[in-house]
């Protein structure tokens, strides 16, 4: 048996398995790196703690956490600083090393895969973000997020860094989306490359003040239901270019490189796409009564 | 003599001026615009609270288990490009 005292007041029994750990330890350490992380995680979830609060039989990373796992536990092993409110170690006592994700991209070409597993951990929230809003559908967007880093490790000797790592990444998560939305719609093509237009036919016909505050009139889900809709009425050319620009806050360079098209293409679209939400919203968040068109 | 713009041409610069791209000189023009065409300011007004409103939202946060198994299929890729068996990581 294994006994390990930790600061916060809790004792640790770590019971039997150690010939599993040995197993696991040996296995990390043929890996490396981000499998390293991945099975002290895996190991340290299956030893029983009976010391811990009530309810916690597992040393509890929260998921978003698991790059940090393997520092945690060591840091938890060795006696560091533990919450007595959460019986969580403190995080905040860890310093992160800053993101560099060209040094993390070399590292990563050289065959390491931790470096790798960084930037997923980095990235993977706006990649699911951005496949989420583009299908509109949770199995496509955790498909097409799995699929843009499997194709991303594969191809890593293929990017040469004439971009950022980053928009790269979009590129093929927005092939991937794409994708997926042409084989739901097997009787229509989603074309990426629609003709250029030039805004001159954008009409708003919906000119009206909005409530002071409109955010405040709905509930957190019930707002974001009518974003989502409001997104999902957009065509898909337009919705790509509106995700990239507006939400992922790219620059147009970054969006048009991202999407192969120009940069008046990006801006027309960027211009119908806003305008088109607009509105939509107008429509949720316009003044009701005989002031919705008070300035006339 | 200042050039007045028309509502087309502010409606052409929009999103430069939206993203605070444009020359000052341009910038101002648009600036007069608007105070003097009630149809154009709530135009601006509108669009312009529709992208903040976009930008206050997280919309999809990524579910724990969505990450896990996205994790999973990157080590099961690794362990495959360095021909160890993963298989056996199902053993840890």
């Amino acid at each position: 048996m294994l006994k390990l005292s930790v600061s916060g007041g809790y004792e640790a029994n770590l019971k039997g398995g150690l010939n599993r750990l040995n197993s696991c330890l040996s296995m990390a350490s043929r890996l490396k790196g981000s499998l390293a992380s991945w099975s002290f995680t895996r190991i340290y979830n299956l030893l029983p703690l009976p010391n811990l609060p009530s309810g916690r039989k597992h040393m509890p990373f929260a998921p978003r956490s698991v790059a940090r796992a393997p520092t945690a536990a060591l840091h938890w092993l060795n006696g560091g600083a533990i919450s007595p409110a959460t019986g969580l170690p403190r995080l905040s006592s860890l310093a992160a090393p800053p993101f560099d994700e060209a040094a993390l991209v070399a590292r990563a070409k050289a065959g390491d895969p931790s470096a790798f597993s960084e930037l997923v951990t980095h990235y993977d929230r706006r990649v699911f973000r951005m496949a989420k809003q583009i299908t509109q559908n949770d199995e496509d967007a955790e498909d097409v997020l799995q699929e843009t880093f499997l194709k991303a490790y594969s191809h890593l000797d293929d990017f040469q860094g004439n971009s950022k790592f980053y928009t790269w990444l979009v590129r093929i998560a927005v092939n991937e989306a794409l994708m997926k939305l042409r084989k739901r719609r097997s009787d229509k093509t989603v074309p990426l490359d629609d003709p250029i237009d030039t805004g001159e036919d954008v009409v708003a016909r919906e000119i009206a003040v909005w409530e002071d505050d409109p955010e405040q009139l709905y509930g957190r889900e019930e707002l974001a239901e009518i974003l989502n809709q409001a997104v999902e009425g957009l065509k898909p050319a337009y919705r790509t270019v509106f995700i990239l620009r507006d939400i992922e806050e790219m620059s147009i360079e970054e969006t048009a490189d991202a999407l192969g098209l120009s940069i008046s293409a990006v801006k027309s679209r960027l211009l119908r796409a806003r305008l088109q939400l607009r509105e939509k919203l107008t429509r949720q968040f316009k003044r009701k009564g005989d002031d919705a068109f008070a300035f006339l | 003599m200042t050039h007045l713009l028309s509502c087309k041409e502010f409606l052409q610069e929009l999103n430069d001026f939206l993203d605070e791209s444009l020359d000052p000189e341009l910038r101002r023009e648009i600036e007069r615009h608007v105070t003097e065409c009630p149809n154009c300011f709530v135009l601006c007004d509108t669009t312009k609270r529709t992208l903040r409103v976009f930008k206050g939202m997280d919309l999809h946060p990524v579910p724990p288990e969505v990450q896990q198994r996205l994790l999973q299929a990157l080590q099961k890729k690794i362990a495959e490009n360095k021909g160890i068996d993963p298989k056996a990581l199902n053993d840890c």
